[in-house]
Parts: structure tokens; C-alpha cells; sequence
């Protein structure tokens, strides 16, 4: 598989003046200005084949939409170089455009106030598509994305969903070969949600599109990338599969259950009665809820004293969900090591 | 860029245009009452015209025609500005906004983007305005017809027209300097284009200066002068209003690289 | 509320601190935006140099036009431009952006309050515009363009008094026509338009003396000649007497005109509103 798009050593570093308030503050600037230097990106590498689909995540101001944009020509790199189908984005803007698309979710790239197809057209007529590919081409995203009814309505005049729709065949008429989105699902309903989802993943399949997706919603990434992208304060911190930062930070499970005598106070029962699990037993009323490390304890182990300790009416495990997880990557309470954290019992009492 | 390259941009560009004009058209009432409000603003120039010359017959050889003439001139000059590169104006909102990313992920010139991303209905106004203001003035005043006078005119037209695109967009620029720009030096600098209404003969020393280098007097006066046959030497600066117009077009050229290239973060 | 502005009819204090309030309100907002307000003053102080310009070739043949000297008529042209701008567009995009933002139905408690708070605004406003148009034509016209000081102080105090009379008028004016924006969504041409004609009727494109007998008709029997033409003629000493009398006389009755044709315009309009929802 060719690589479609390469980032090598990105870095990109802004000067922000460095300004105290008052009219002081601003003659002082005026005269001898203060800079300090900020890195938003630094020493990004990655490799992107063709036809795959990555989710780029970070908290927000961990370098995403910067780094985005190094990739699509928008900003120059501070140094390393950004290649995307061979093209140094910022050198040939132009030739590099072509086989580009940028969903941008909050902002539409439709004309506001005139009929969806017109918008259609002269993007066509922006990106010098052909006539014939372009007929083509529009009628296989109206079929697919349904735009029937809503070719000749005003942009403004579009919901939400309605307009993402638009966006997307706006974004893949003149048939990019690789397509960024960023946050195009906020604000979505999870029927639209799902609906965009199917789309790109058959965009995917029938045209060999290489998607780069950044979001929030953990939903578009389980479902759209298998591959995950994560950088925080600049710097990449993980590049691999999705499904392996689920199993390697999913150790953390719970089980849920509903006590059925509410006089009893369960969450002591539980906790003498898994003692030697360490667990954490958090209550709310009839339920229980215990959170266990299940490298070190399997849940049936942990089910089977519950059902023995309390009248339990109704059980439930609990997996920690790919939103929790990241939450904790953001949040720096998960560490990402080059290897996989090593089995409890290998390094107790060890120290790094 | 090879000449189809250029025919499919300007293609594209007139276009766009059009796509804004159907956009200001679909607010139906607010287009027409825009229009008119701009008729009747423009023509308050026109109007003191009509009211000085009931008075004074003539000043310094200048008959009302003649300056009715000027002021054609100088509104159609203003007209297609409006119509086909109104948006400078828009710049430093879409600089602000977020907008100027997507200009830059499209594989079209920037600039031709940034032109054609509004366009000022009022435009049709001044046109209309001007038309017949040059019109009237063209059939009473003394001009001096000859094989070339159309052919002047319509330069002068295009030049000045370049040269308010041009002014427009330099001075709108200033958004990839400082943010916070907003648009009140643009528009004070636009409105110098009423000095350019009347003959230079009667601004003295600093201002008359100050009206030639803004090329202000090439919009319409030094044309008149050879169109009317009158005035010394100075008259063949009529024909220099397309090197003034080339140079700053080459000037509005090389801010806008710099200043695109400062946005993208060239430099630092 | 409804006793204090039974009160307030009688001349008492509370409901009029309340306007007071009002306009020290957009007076402050004015201020912050005093950049912007003196670039808009500036671009009608450029036209202010053209005419002086033309006036002073046109003097240069002749010394008087229909009793205007040339000091008059530079003076004429300078005062005229600082009296239009005393009231801007102000009070019609304020209203503008209320109706836009919904804002306005916190305005509309009474018809009567409600012009007199877009009154207030106006004024704070126009304290602002005013003052910095009147010191850019101060300033401008005592150094470089030699404007000539009223002949005494009586001309100056009936100047003061015209002004006054004059300024309520193009306030109810634009009141009443900005009224329009309650049928449209964008009240720009209106407001372009509604300056021009103001511009060439209240004499301060050209005094109304001098325009040509049908424009003068219109302009005579018009509200507007009293925004710039009469406080300017009793100033240059061309209105006295009982002349002067005659036209303040004039400018109070069509304040009275245009304050009722306002609340009876402004009444049509809140039902329109109302109608609307809001």
C-alpha cells in the first residue's frame, strides 16, 4: 500500500506577543514588542496508506486542527515536511487541493441562500470536474445519500442532519482521494449519526478514499477507525490500532447489581465480602456497583461472591467503555508507555 | 497557468459572481430598497450639480455638462467594483471567522475567491446612475468627437475600475496584520472618490497634490480633459490611467502574497 | 407605573431619570465606539471640503449669490454639515438591531415611553457624534476654512434655541421613518435613502435660497428646512426679527406635527409587532 499521507517530523511553533494589559502594556508593545514562542505541533511522524480510515484525537489545544491543517495546505510547517499523494500541501496548494476534501463540521461549504444543486454545480465548476464525471458522479451521492428532496432548497434552509448530508456530497464531487473531517458529527442525532457512519464507511470501500476523521464522539471512531491517532501537547503519544487501546486499558471492569432487600447496607456487605479483591464499591440505593482489575480477579470470581454476600435481583457487567478510556488518556490518569503495562504481579514491588 | 486554465478560472469566477448576485435577489425586498437607497444616495451629488450650476453658469470653463460628465464617469468606475469584486469587504470577517481556510483548500486563486465571495447589488444602482448621468452629459457638452473618444472612455472605465478594486483591496488587507483592522480606513479611503467627481482645477496646492496620488484624478478628470479637449500638457495623463491602474493591481499583487503568506505562517 | 408617568406628564423627576439614564447609557456606548463614529464624521466632513471648494472657485466670479457672501456661504456650508451630523442614522440602526434581537419588547411598554426612550438614546448618542462633529468643524472651519462667528449674542442665542428645535425635529424624522423597519428586514436603503432626502431638504447641500423655484416650493412647505436652513439663517443674520420669530414659530409646530404623527405611526407599528409575535 502506497502511502497516501506522510507526516515527517512535523513541528509548527507561533510567535504570540507577549502583552500586559492597559494602555502601558500596549505602548510598551508598540515599542519593544515581547514574543514568546508556542509549539502547537512538535515532531509529528505518521504514515497513512491508501483506502485506510484514522481517528486523530486529543483534548482540545493538543495540536489537532493544527495539525490538520499543516496537512491540507493551510499553514507551513516550522520544520519537517508534510506529503500528501506525493504533493507537499503548502508548496503546489492548488494541485494538492484536487485531491483533497475538508468537511469542516460547524461550518458549511454551501452557499447559504441558494438551492443545494447550484451549490453543487459550481463546485464542480471550482474544481474543474469534467461534465460527464460530474453527472456521474452527483447522481450516485443523491442516490446514496438520498438528496432528492432537498436539492433545490436553500442551504440555510436545511436542518442540521440535512446539511451535513449536502456537505458530504459537496465534499466528494470532484472525487478526492483523501477526505478530513473535523467534529462532522456534533450536534448530529444518533439516526443521522449512523446514516453518515454507513456512508463514509462505503465511500471507503467503493472508492478506496483515505479518510483522516478528528472527533470527539468516540461513537464515529469505533465505528469509522480502525486506526487511532492520539496527540496531546504537541506531541504524538500513540499510533495503533483502535481495538488495542480497548484491550490494553479495558482491564477495568464493574459489576452492577440490584440488591433485592433494601433494609441491608449492601455496599459493606460487598465491600468485607470481596475484601481480598480490593475492589471499589460505590452505592446508590439497591444498587451496587464494584469495579475490580480483571487481569488480577475474573469476573466470575467476583460475580460468585456478590450473589453469595447479597440477595441479588439483577446483575450486569460492566466493560469500560471506549469513552471512558480515552477520558482517562486526556486526562493523563492513563499513561501511554511504549509497552504494554507489564501483569501486576510481574513487577510488584519493583520500581521504575 | 496555461489558457485554459485561465478560461476555466474566470469561468468559474463569473460564476460565483453570479451565484452571489441569486443570493442578494432571494431577500427580494431588501435587494430593491438596497438599490434604490443607493440611487438616491449617489444622486445627491447629482442633484447639487443640477442646484449649483441653476446659479453658476460656468466654473473655470467648466459647464454643468462637463461636470456631469466627470461624475458619470466616476460612478461607473464605482459600479462594477461593487458588482464584480465586493468582496475585500468581506475579508477581514472571513479572515476572523475561519472562513479564509476553505478559500486556501480549494485549488483556485485565493484572491478570485475572496472577490467573488460578495457582491454589492447597489452596484446596479451606480451603474444606471452613472449611465445616464454620462449620457446626458455626453450629448450637450463640447466634446471633442473623434474616433478614439469612445475607446477613451472605456478605458478609462476599466482602469478606474482596477484602480478602485486595487485601493479596495489593499487597504482591506490590513485584517492579516492586525485582526482587529476593521473597516473604517477603507472606507474613508473609498470615499476620497468624491474629490474625483470634480475638476482638479479647483482643489489648490497640498490637496491638489493629495487627489493626484491617490490616482484619483486618473479615475475620470485627465480622460475628460482629452475627451473635452481642453487643458495643457497635462491632458495626456488621460492616457496614462491603465499604467496607473497596472501598477497598483502589481502592488495589491505583492501585499496580497504577503499577506497570505503571513496568515499560512511563512517566517516564523 | 402607570401614576409615575401621569406624574411624569406633570413635570415630575422620576420617569425622567429614566430617559436620563437612557441616554447616558448610549452616550457611554458612543464613547467606546468614538473611533468608528469619528471615521463616519470624517467621511462626511470630505464632502464638506469638496463644496467649500466648488464655492470658492463659483465666489471667485461673483460676490454674492442670492444674498450670501462668500464668508456666509463657507460658514453656511461648515455649521451645515456639524448640525445634519448632530443626529445621525443612530436612532434608526439602534432599532434596527432591537427589533433584530428581540430586544425591543423589554422598549415596548407604552407608545409614549417608547419614543421618548429612542428620543433619550438618540440624544446620548448624538452628545457624542455631536460634540466630535462639532469639534472636527470647530477645528476645520476656524483654522483652514475661516467660518465667521454669529453677530451677537442674541443671534447666538436664538441660533442655540433654533438648534434645539431643530434637532427634535430630525429625531422625530428619522423616528418616524425608520419606522418602516418594522416591515423590513434590512432597513439599510432606507436609511440611505432617507439621508439623502434629508440632506438636499433640510438645506444643507445647498441653502434654500439658491435651489431652483420646484425644489425650493418643496423645500419651503417641508419639516426639514428647520434641521439646518433656519438655525443657520438666524445664525448669519439672513433670518431676524420677526422673521426669525415666524420661523422658530414654524419649527415648534412641526415638532408638535411629527411628535403625534410619530406616536399615531408608532402605534400602527406595535400592533404590527404584536401581530408578528415579536
Amino acid at each position: 500500500m502506497a502511502d497516501i499521507v506522510v507526516a515527517d517530523h512535523l513541528t509548527r511553533t507561533f510567535r504570540r506577543p507577549e502583552r500586559t494589559g492597559g494602555l502601558r502594556g500596549a505602548l510598551r508593545h508598540l515599542v519593544r514588542p515581547q514574543w514568546r514562542t508556542v509549539t502547537a505541533v512538535e515532531d509529528v511522524s505518521f504514515r497513512i496508506g491508501a483506502g485506510e480510515s484514522v481517528a486523530y484525537i486529543g483534548p482540545n489545544g493538543a495540536g489537532k486542527s493544527t495539525t490538520i491543517k499543516l496537512l491540507t495546505g493551510i499553514l507551513v510547517p516550522s520544520s519537517g515536511v508534510a506529503r500528501v499523494c506525493d504533493i507537499e500541501p503548502f508548496r503546489e496548494r492548488q494541485r494538492n487541493a484536487r485531491n483533497i476534501s475538508v468537511v469542516f463540521g460547524q461550518r458549511t461549504q454551501l452557499w447559504w441562500d441558494i438551492p443545494v444543486t447550484d451549490s453543487l454545480r459550481l463546485l464542480g465548476d471550482i474544481y474543474a470536474v469534467p461534465a460527464a464525471t460530474f453527472r456521474a458522479t452527483l447522481d450516485n451521492l443523491v442516490d446514496v445519500l438520498d438528496l432528492g428532496p432537498l436539492l433545490d432548497t436553500p442551504a440555510r434552509q436545511l436542518s442540521l442532519g440535512q446539511r451535513m448530508r449536502c456537505d458530504l456530497a459537496a465534499a466528494l464531487v470532484h472525487e478526492p482521494r483523501v477526505l478530513f473531517l473535523d467534529e462532522p458529527t456534533i450536534g448530529l442525532d444518533v439516526s443521522v449519526k449512523a446514516r453518515l457512519r454507513e456512508f463514509i464507511a462505503l465511500m471507503r470501500a467503493t472508492r478506496e478514499l483515505t479518510v483522516v476523521l478528528t472527533s470527539h464522539d468516540l461513537g464515529d471512531i469505533e465505528e469509522l477507525c480502525p486506526r487511532l491517532i492520539m496527540i496531546d501537547k504537541a506531541r504524538l503519544v500513540y499510533d495503533g490500532s483502535f481495538a488495542e487501546v480497548t484491550d490494553r486499558f479495558g482491564w477495568r471492569k464493574a459489576v452492577r447489581v440490584t440488591v433485592a432487600d433494601d433494609a441491608m447496607d449492601s455496599v459493606a456487605v460487598a465491600r468485607s465480602a470481596l475484601a481480598r479483591m480490593d475492589p471499589e464499591v460505590t452505592g446508590d440505593g439497591p444498587v451496587v456497583e464494584v469495579s475490580f482489575d480483571s487481569r488480577r480477579f475474573p469476573p466470575g470470581e467476583v460475580i460468585k461472591e456478590l450473589v453469595l454476600a447479597l440477595p441479588v435481583s439483577d446483575l450486569a457487567l460492566v466493560e469500560t467503555s471506549a469513552e471512558e478510556i480515552v477520558r482517562q488518556l486526556y486526562e493523563g490518569t492513563l499513561a501511554l508507555a511504549s509497552e504494554p503495562e507489564p501483569e501486576p504481579e510481574a513487577v510488584a514491588g519493583d520500581e521504575h | 497557468m496555461g489558457h485554459g486554465r485561465v478560461r476555466q478560472v474566470l469561468r468559474t469566477y463569473v460564476r460565483m459572481q453570479l451565484a452571489q448576485l441569486q443570493s442578494g435577489m432571494s431577500h427580494r425586498g431588501d435587494f430593491w430598497v438596497t438599490i434604490v437607497g443607493v440611487i438616491l444616495q449617489q444622486s445627491v451629488s447629482l442633484v447639487f450639480l443640477w442646484v449649483f450650476f441653476s446659479q453658476v453658469t460656468e466654473l473655470g470653463g467648466w459647464s454643468v455638462w462637463d461636470m456631469a460628465i466627470l461624475q458619470g464617469l466616476v460612478l461607473l468606475t464605482m459600479a462594477f467594483p461593487d458588482l464584480v469584486g465586493d468582496g475585500s469587504w468581506q475579508l477581514r470577517f472571513d479572515v476572523n471567522q475561519g472562513n479564509f481556510d476553505r478559500v486556501l483548500v480549494r485549488p483556485m486563486p485565493p484572491v478570485m475567491q475572496q472577490a467573488a465571495s460578495r457582491t454589492a447589488g447597489a452596484g446596479v444602482g451606480n451603474l444606471l446612475l452613472g449611465t445616464v448621468a454620462l449620457g446626458i452629459g455626453l450629448s450637450h457638452a463640447a466634446v471633442a468627437w473623434a474616433w478614439w473618444s469612445i475607446p477613451l472612455m472605456v478605458l478609462a472605465v476599466l482602469s478606474g475600475t482596477v484602480i478602485q478594486l486595487s485601493i479596495n483591496l489593499i487597504t482591506n488587507m490590513g485584517v492579516f496584520w492586525d485582526p482587529g483592522a476593521n473597516t473604517a480606513i477603507p472606507t474613508l479611503v473609498s470615499r476620497m472618490r468624491e474629490f474625483a467627481k470634480f475638476p482638479l482645477t479647483i482643489y489648490d496646492g497640498a490637496l491638489r497634490i493629495f487627489v493626484t496620488i491617490l490616482p484619483l484624478s486618473f479615475l475620470a478628470y485627465f480622460p475628460s480633459l482629452l475627451l473635452l479637449d481642453r487643458g495643457g500638457p497635462e491632458r495626456w495623463l488621460g492616457l496614462a490611467s491603465p499604467l496607473v491602474a497596472l501598477l497598483l493591481a502589481s502592488i495589491a499583487a505583492v501585499l496580497w502574497r504577503i499577506g497570505v503568506n503571513k496568515y499560512q505562517g511563512v517566517g516564523h | 407605573m402607570s401614576t409615575d408617568l401621569v406624574r411624569g406628564w406633570v413635570g415630575r423627576t422620576r420617569p425622567i431619570n429614566k430617559y436620563v439614564s437612557l441616554a447616558t447609557i448610549s452616550f457611554r456606548q458612543a464613547i467606546n465606539y468614538r473611533a468608528a463614529l469619528f471615521v463616519n464624521i470624517s467621511l462626511t466632513f470630505l464632502w464638506v471640503i469638496v463644496v467649500y471648494h466648488l464655492w470658492r472657485a463659483a465666489y471667485a466670479g461673483r460676490p454674492l449669490f442670492a444674498g450670501y457672501t462668500w464668508e456666509d456661504m463657507r460658514t453656511y456650508v461648515v455649521l451645515a454639515y456639524g448640525i445634519n451630523a448632530l443626529v445621525g442614522w443612530r436612532i434608526g440602526s439602534l432599532m434596527m438591531s432591537t427589533i433584530r434581537t428581540g430586544e425591543i419588547a423589554i422598549d415596548m411598554v407604552r407608545p409614549l415611553d417608547y419614543c421618548g426612550s429612542q428620543l433619550a438614546r438618540s440624544a446620548g448618542y448624538s452628545v457624542v457624534e455631536g460634540m466630535l462633529g462639532m469639534a472636527l468643524t470647530l477645528v476645520v472651519g476656524i483654522l483652514f476654512l475661516g467660518i465667521r462667528p454669529p453677530h451677537s449674542a442674541g443671534e447666538a442665542a436664538l441660533f442655540i434655541l433654533s438648534l434645539l428645535l431643530g434637532f427634535l425635529i430630525k429625531s422625530l424624522l428619522v423616528f418616524c421613518i425608520s419606522l418602516i423597519m418594522f416591515w423590513t428586514t434590512n432597513g439599510f436603503g432606507v436609511m440611505l435613502a432617507q439621508e439623502a432626502v434629508i440632506q438636499v431638504l433640510s438645506g444643507a447641500l445647498v441653502p434654500i435660497a439658491l435651489m431652483p423655484e420646484a425644489l425650493r416650493v418643496v423645500a419651503s412647505v417641508l419639516p426639514m428646512r428647520g434641521i439646518v436652513a433656519t438655525p443657520v439663517n438666524i445664525y448669519l443674520g439672513h433670518s431676524s426679527g420677526t422673521d426669525a420669530a415666524l420661523q422658530l414659530g414654524l419649527q415648534a409646530l412641526w415638532v408638535v406635527v411629527l411628535a403625534v404623527l410619530a406616536s399615531l405611526a408608532w402605534r400602527r407599528a406595535f400592533r404590527r409587532v404584536e401581530i408578528q409575535g415579536g
